[in-house]
């Protein structure tokens, strides 16, 4: 009884210090930022800043106007997730329980672009947004949500997971497939629904190149360009404010993370990857 | 007060030699050697008539602006990003430079019916984002787009037209273009806003320390630039520190050191056709092989940690330890030594001279630049040539350039240099200045193509990497650049 | 009557239809027809869309960069690295068994977030963090490496072709390992009780449990992540480009370089958009494969 007590700790001991060490990377980045010895020169290894100071952050602050693009990014980001998740539903539950002439070959259809590397349709894309008089509006950032094929390919797996006795008991009462969508699919993907909205999250808010070519106008600028532009206006590498600016633009997401982490590994532990 | 009454005179200064230059030549500028014989010129009448032709030239140059109206676009990277609208401060030295607003003011001053509009973008996929600008058709004024051949225009017929610009600027932006001139000429893309002279900051106590004559930039060759680096390489008799003899540029731009050591060497390795698929490149050679071989011979006396472009850290401090640096930003550098209060340890050389051919005795050092084109198709073409020139002429604008810490490409803002900085560095930069011989291109010569050869400059920065690390040799280098060069040939139809 | 049925057939399958029909206007608009572009572009030579003329060459841009010595290697690379960075898999399959089996459920969840964490951490902050911590010479790897060893290591794990992409695999697996963690470990959980019950009975020691069981009941799973990693592994672009210094030559010596940044080269580098779209089509025509045997596998092709 004593030794599993004493496997147990020991088990607990390697985790904590692999952990560690996975974490080393990001630990430093934050004792940089704090750092004011971090300019140029990268001060010896140190979990602890050397000489703490705010001095990077009221840097960056003064630097380039954060707030702004934090406040756009979070508006495209939420637009753009709601939009991604909520048509990935639809046609997730489409796929998963309907039952329509070309559904395969609806499905492949979307599948099949899974992949298109975006870099190479880029520039018909942006000749198209430009003669829809698009270009310089948030559109060009939004459109595209409305057709989240990962997260459509996900959606299937789980809602398929539902059982049907569910919805034939509501279909008897007469309700419509929308009705049964908003009523009892909806609510019952809330894992689903937080995994998805976390990983649009994920992707949107480091999207650099398409923002950077279709947004022209500076106050509409969204946070990733914006950091670039400050690591322009260092003539040098400094690390301390670069990674005060890392810090500030990965704070919503770790929030993010932690409140949603609990249904996250719900929804893909019932997602059907075993088929 | 005191500053601004300074930035006054300097204006009046500038717009007197800017006015000089207009009545002074009637001659056409798009030559070579006249650059050189205007400048002295242009300096000799600056001094004389200054007080006279201030009010005149405020005049004259609001008239002219008047006439124009509409909007002007402009949009890439660079300077203006790198400043802001409303300028930054510099971390380390705490100095302000100014921000962009100071040329939308000045310029509406003089245009007043002439809306500005600057769209500065990152320099991270600047290539990409100035495409699809151009695509837009929205866009007047493309920021450094000269390497984007087919969308810009050439400058050829307005420089042509305006004889006496040639007089005033130092260089221009030049591309080879078959159509437009024999493929071993160049001709205008685009206009020279900032210089950024490739040069060498020297340690001058690490050279002390070690009883080193220091380099005579105006004669030192390539070996002695060898030999200064391996003696200052070690462990420094005096301090007992360790020290490097050299930092070559970046290893991630280390093309630029081929630039200006197979200059040096007068490397020559091109054939000229009627077009670029009929020339030919012929990097396979003892000389090309001499080049490489130089370059990594630089290995023994870097710091272990340049390859990875971390051997800076602590350039132009107390711990400096490297004997010379090899920069692009001359001005800056000053700088920030001044602010660290080193600028007496320390002087500024130009490269080694050139062995062989027409060039022969001039330094090796050539120019970088931040320049403006102006977009094929945009629908304000005139306008957009009057802002290139307002960029490149108008003494406010020099002004301004000089305080971002950048050296204007204007002759008459070059010889006021020593205003901003010590003599030694000021004449050193000068001396590079007034040797660079006109049509020259750092981007486009006789030993060197960035732009019609497909990958040959990223080619370039990965073999001399590789031969670097010791994974290849010269000939192993020369052959992968000479492959890869005519596989991109043969693909042009 | 039979009329009303059809009726009503037809209109259930408008009802199907209201559901997918944003979604697939969506990518017709904006995917496929941009792509119908890339198609026809990768038939002609032009440099830059819509300027200079653009001349119809045939196969020839396929023909070009089939024997194009570059892609090729960019193609090797991009399966090269694809192939390294599968051993993320099983390294998360080991993690998540080891927080499995961690007893206090609070502790259990704690390591669940810690070791995610790195994956929500993406972009040019990690590569910078990370060109330190793998710096050859006195970089944090090296340094526990010389420590481990007891010689002085100093291996340029991305600035040395020989190792770069050993380097560049470090730097994915931290990024990705929490990822396929968290699914192994979900996919762990929902292996029923019952059949480890009935083998303690047989008298199985925990490690066999684990080989005989486990491992088998997992298979689904890896062939998810499998599939997954691949199909990114296609597509890396983002962090070899901002090691290699915002370029796209995959540097150190070319070793990094994906067929991603290959038509990113020619896009926009030295535009040549006809053999960038040719590029793209054959980098599509990989991704469409890859995406078949998933669906093959996953049984999509069997169902009713």
């Amino acid at each position: 009884m004593k030794s599993r007590k004493i496997k147990r700790v020991l088990l607990a001991v390697i985790l904590a210090v692999l952990l560690v060490i996975i974490l080393i990377p990001l630990l430093w980045c934050v004792s940089l930022s704090f750092d004011r010895k971090a300019l140029n020169a990268l001060p010896q290894f140190s979990l602890v800043p050397h000489e703490p100071s705010m001095f990077n952050y009221k840097v960056v602050f003064n630097t380039i106007p954060l707030f702004r693009y934090y406040a756009n990014t979070i508006f495209v980001t939420a637009v753009h997730t709601f939009l991604a998740v909520f048509f990935a539903l639809a046609c997730g539950y489409a796929f998963a329980k309907g039952n329509f002439a070309g559904k395969k070959f609806w499905f492949i259809f979307m599948l099949a672009v899974m992949m298109i590397p975006f870099e190479s349709r880029m520039i018909p894309l942006y000749l198209q947004y430009k003669q829809w008089g698009l270009l310089d509006t948030y559109a060009p950032l939004l459109l595209g949500a409305c057709a989240y094929v990962y997260g459509i390919f996900f959606a299937r797996q789980n809602i398929g997971a539902i059982p049907d006795s569910l919805r034939e008991s509501a279909y008897i009462d007469g309700a419509s497939e929308w009705k049964i969508f908003f009523e009892i699919v909806i609510p019952l993907s809330k894992p689903l629904i937080a995994t998805l909205s976390i990983l649009q999250i994920l992707s949107n808010w480091n999207s650099y190149l398409w923002p950077l070519v279709v947004i022209k106008s500076q106050k509409k600028q969204v946070i990733s360009v914006g950091v670039s532009l400050f690591n322009a206006q260092q003539g040098e590498i400094y690390y301390g404010p670069r990674m005060a600016v890392a810090v500030i633009s990965a704070i919503p997401l770790t929030i993010m993370f932690l409140l949603l982490q609990k249904h996250i590994v719900q929804s893909i532990a019932v997602s059907g990857m075993k088929q | 007060m005191k500053k601004r009454g300074y930035c006054f005179m300097m204006a009046a200064v500038l717009a007197a030699s800017w006015l000089a230059g207009c009545s002074g030549s009637s001659s056409n500028g798009s030559g070579t050697d006249a650059v050189k014989d205007q400048s002295s010129q242009t300096t000799s009448q600056t001094s004389a008539d200054t007080e006279s032709t201030k009010e005149t030239g405020a005049e004259e140059t609001q008239g002219a602006g008047s006439e124009f109206s509409g909007t002007l676009k402009m949009y890439g990277p660079g300077l203006f990003a790198d400043v802001g609208q409303d300028g930054t401060i510099d971390m380390i030295t705490g100095v302000k430079k100014p921000g962009y607003q100071m040329v939308i003011d000045r310029w509406e001053e003089l245009y007043p019916n002439v809306e500005l509009v600057i769209e500065p973008i990152p320099w991270d996929n600047w290539k990409a984002a100035l495409q699809t600008a151009a695509i837009s058709g929205d866009v007047d004024i493309l920021i450094h787009g000269a390497s984007l051949g087919p969308v810009v225009e050439p400058l050829g017929p307005y420089v042509k037209r305006d004889s006496d610009y040639m007089d005033q600027v130092t260089m221009m932006t030049l591309r080879r273009n078959a159509e437009l001139a024999p493929l071993n000429e160049v001709v205008p893309f685009g206009v020279t806003i900032t210089l950024n002279p490739v040069m060498v900051v020297v340690n001058k106590t690490i050279f002390e320390d070690y009883g080193i004559p220091l380099p005579d930039y105006k004669t030192w060759t390539l070996d002695d630039l060898m030999e200064a680096a391996k003696a200052t390489t070690g462990t420094d008799p005096k301090t007992g520190k360790e020290t490097y003899g050299i930092s070559p540029i970046k290893a991630s731009d280390a093309f630029k050191n081929y630039i200006w050591s197979s200059r040096a060497k007068n490397n020559e390795i091109f054939e000229w056709g009627d077009s670029i698929k009929n020339s030919k490149m012929n990097f396979i050679g003892d000389d090309t092989a001499e080049v490489l071989n130089y370059l990594t011979e630089f290995k023994n006396y870097t710091s272990p940690d340049y390859i990875e472009g971390l051997d800076l850290a602590a350039a132009y401090t107390e711990d400096h330890n490297i004997a010379m640096v090899v920069v692009e930003n001359p001005y800056n550098v000053y700088n920030t030594l001044k602010a660290n209060g080193l600028e007496d340890q320390y002087m500024l050389a130009a490269l080694p001279q050139i062995e062989d051919g027409p060039y022969k005795g001039i330094t090796s050092s050539h120019f970088g630049d931040w320049h403006m084109s102006i977009c094929k198709n945009s629908s304000n073409k005139e306008l957009a040539w009057e802002f290139l020139k307002f960029m490149t002429t108008d003494p406010v604008v020099q002004q301004w350039i000089m305080e971002t810490y950048s050296i204007p490409a204007n002759i008459a803002a070059n010889s006021t240099l020593g205003d901003y900085m010590n003599d030694d560095f000021a004449d050193a930069i000068k001396y590079v200045i007034e040797t660079c011989p006109g049509g020259f291109s750092c981007s486009e010569n006789e030993c060197y193509d960035s732009g019609n050869f497909g990958t040959f400059m990223n080619d370039l920065a990965t073999v001399l990497n590789e031969m670097y690390q010791g994974n290849m040799d010269a000939q192993a280098a020369m052959e992968f650049v000479q492959k890869n060069v005519d596989d991109y040939l043969s693909t042009l139809q | 009557m039979k009329h009303q049925t059809l009726k009503l057939k037809v209109k259930k399958q408008m009802i199907w239809y209201s559901f997918l029909i944003v979604s697939i206007l969506t990518l017709l608009i904006l995917t496929y027809i941009p792509m119908l572009t890339t198609i026809k572009y990768s038939f002609h030579d032009v440099e830059v869309l819509g300027y200079g003329d653009s001349r119809f060459v045939g196969m020839q841009n396929y023909k070009t960069i089939m024997s194009n010595a570059s892609f090729l290697k960019s193609t090797a690379n991009t399966l090269l690295l694809a192939a390294m960075s599968l051993i993320s898999i099983p390294i998360g399959f080991i993690l998540a068994t080891l927080i499995n089996n961690v007893h206090w459920r609070k502790l259990q969840s704690f390591f669940r977030v810690g070791f995610y964490f790195p994956n929500i951490i993406t972009g040019v902050s990690v590569v910078l963090i990370f060109q330190v911590v793998l710096k050859a010479n006195g970089g944090l790897l090296n340094n526990a490496l010389s420590f481990l060893t007891g010689q002085k290591v100093s291996i340029g794990w991305l600035t040395d072709s020989h190792y770069s992409r050993f380097g560049a695999t470090i730097l994915n697996v931290w990024s990705t390992l929490g990822y396929n963690m968290l699914i192994n470990l979900a996919s762990l959980q929902s292996i029923p009780g019952e059949i480890y019950e009935a083998a303690e009975v047989d008298g199985a020691n925990a490690f066999k449990r684990w080989i005989y069981i486990t491992i088998p009941q997992m298979t689904s799973c890896f062939v998810f992540l499998f599939i997954t990693s691949i199909i990114n592994g296609l597509a890396r672009f983002t962090d070899l480009f901002i090691i290699g210094g915002n370029t796209p030559i995959g540097r150190p010596g070319g070793t990094l370089q994906t067929i991603l940044m290959y038509i990113y080269q020619f896009s926009f580098e030295t535009p040549r958009y006809g053999i960038a779209s040719a590029g793209a089509m054959i980098l599509f025509l990989l991704t469409f494969g890859v995406t078949m045997v998933n669906l093959k596998i996953t049984g999509f092709f069997k169902e009713k």
